[in-house]
């Protein structure tokens, strides 16, 4: 997780193994070392960690990327499909 | 679906708008259908999706009376706007604007209040927001501010009309008052969307009387533009900030995704604003001051 203290700008890498936390390692940001530029998407270890701790988490409300008229008919399509399987 | 993150109730989509009645001039286009979306049995309060703005904007009434007229007047709101300040729209104010056919000192106070809201943004944001530099070919383009400026005025013709607990939702750009359930003390949860997968959250706020707007590439691409290179920003894939005002949380949000990683650094310098960003490589990046909205 990437967090900013009054030190600046501190990134905290965290890895996870067999589902769990192993470790938990400060790094000075920007990233040094190249190939953490290189991790992709997927491999993202906080987005997933946080994501994680929203599963089955109840929101009223979801804030995102505007989306279009077309992405919201999409969407509730699938919503609809979903309720009545 | 973007709008609620209850999947254990069924739905149902209805065409056209009952509670608009008719001959309503909300609506300027009437080919675009709105679509209601009845609450549970035994829960008060209306649903409505108001299909505007090249976006849904969803409206989540929870008071039990909903004042007559109340909803109608901020639809008319959000049509009127985007007439007049759509930079897709050629007889827009906006359009002409850009055309040289309106000077500035001649246009209405609304399009030069905002437009002088762009200029004090550019200056803030170290010219990462410049409304002039959005678009290839230099016209101006208030968009950045334009739909939270919209939905927050919006919200305010619901509540002058005497709505207390609601929810507006332009597009992902969300204005919350009161609370979910009407006389408790339990603020809105807004979910900030995972950017890879639509059903997925990345982190959830708990928001009363506040906004929370999001820059992100994820469903219309790269098309926020760092104005000082004139590519796109490419750095982060969604910046989330929230605060008291939807006006000024979508226009921070715009610039600092502009900035790219250095933009939630510059957010936490905002005073009353905080800010959520993922970047491109999965990683988060939060101030100091959203603990206090975690859910």
């Amino acid at each position: 997780m990437l967090t900013i203290s009054r030190c600046g700008l501190v990134q905290v890498q965290v890895t996870v193994a067999n589902g769990k936390i192993r470790n938990v390692q400060a790094i000075q940001y920007p990233p040094s070392d190249p190939q953490s530029q290189q991790i992709s998407p997927a491999a993202g270890p906080t987005l997933e960690r946080e994501a994680l701790q929203t599963r089955g988490a109840q929101a009223n409300a979801a804030s995102g990327a505007t989306f279009t008229s077309e992405g919201f008919a999409r969407s509730l399509r699938s919503a609809l499909a979903e309720a009545n399987a | 679906m973007p709008d609620r993150g209850d999947p254990d109730v069924a739905w149902h989509a209805i065409q056209g708008d009952p509670s608009a009645g008719s001959g309503d001039a909300a609506r300027s286009d009437p080919s675009a259908p709105s679509i209601v979306l009845p609450r549970p049995a035994g829960q008060p309060g209306l649903v409505h999706a108001e299909p505007v703005m090249g976006t849904v904007i969803v409206f989540d009434i929870r008071d039990a009376d909903v004042p007559a007229g109340a909803l109608e007047r901020a639809i008319a709101h959000l049509h009127d706007v985007d007439r007049r300040f759509s930079p897709y729209k050629p007889d827009s104010e906006v359009s002409r604007l850009g055309r040289g056919e309106l000077v500035l000192d001649e246009a209405s106070p609304d399009l030069r209040w905002v437009m002088g809201l762009c200029d004090e943004l550019a200056r803030l944001t170290d010219g990462y927001f410049d409304a002039r530099a959005f678009r290839p070919d230099g016209q101006p383009d208030p968009t950045g501010v334009v739909k939270g400026w919209a939905v927050e005025d919006a919200a305010f013709l619901l509540l002058e009309a005497g709505v207390r607990d609601f929810a507006v939702n332009g597009g992902g750009d969300i204005v919350a008052r009161g609370s979910p359930e009407p006389g408790s003390p339990i603020p809105w949860r807004v979910g900030i969307r995972h950017p890879g997968e639509r059903d997925r959250l990345a982190a959830v706020l708990e928001v009363r009387d506040g906004a929370v707007a999001t820059s992100g590439t994820y469903e219309r691409g790269a098309h926020v533009v760092d104005p000082h290179t004139g590519r796109p920003a490419t750095e982060l894939v969604s910046l989330t900030v929230v605060g008291s005002s939807l006006t000024w949380a979508d226009a921070f949000a715009t610039a600092a995704f502009a900035m790219g990683r250095g933009g939630a650094e510059w957010l936490a310098a905002q005073e009353g604003y905080e800010a959520f960003a993922i970047t491109s490589d999965g990683w988060t990046l939060a101030t100091p001051g959203l603990e206090r909205f975690r859910a």
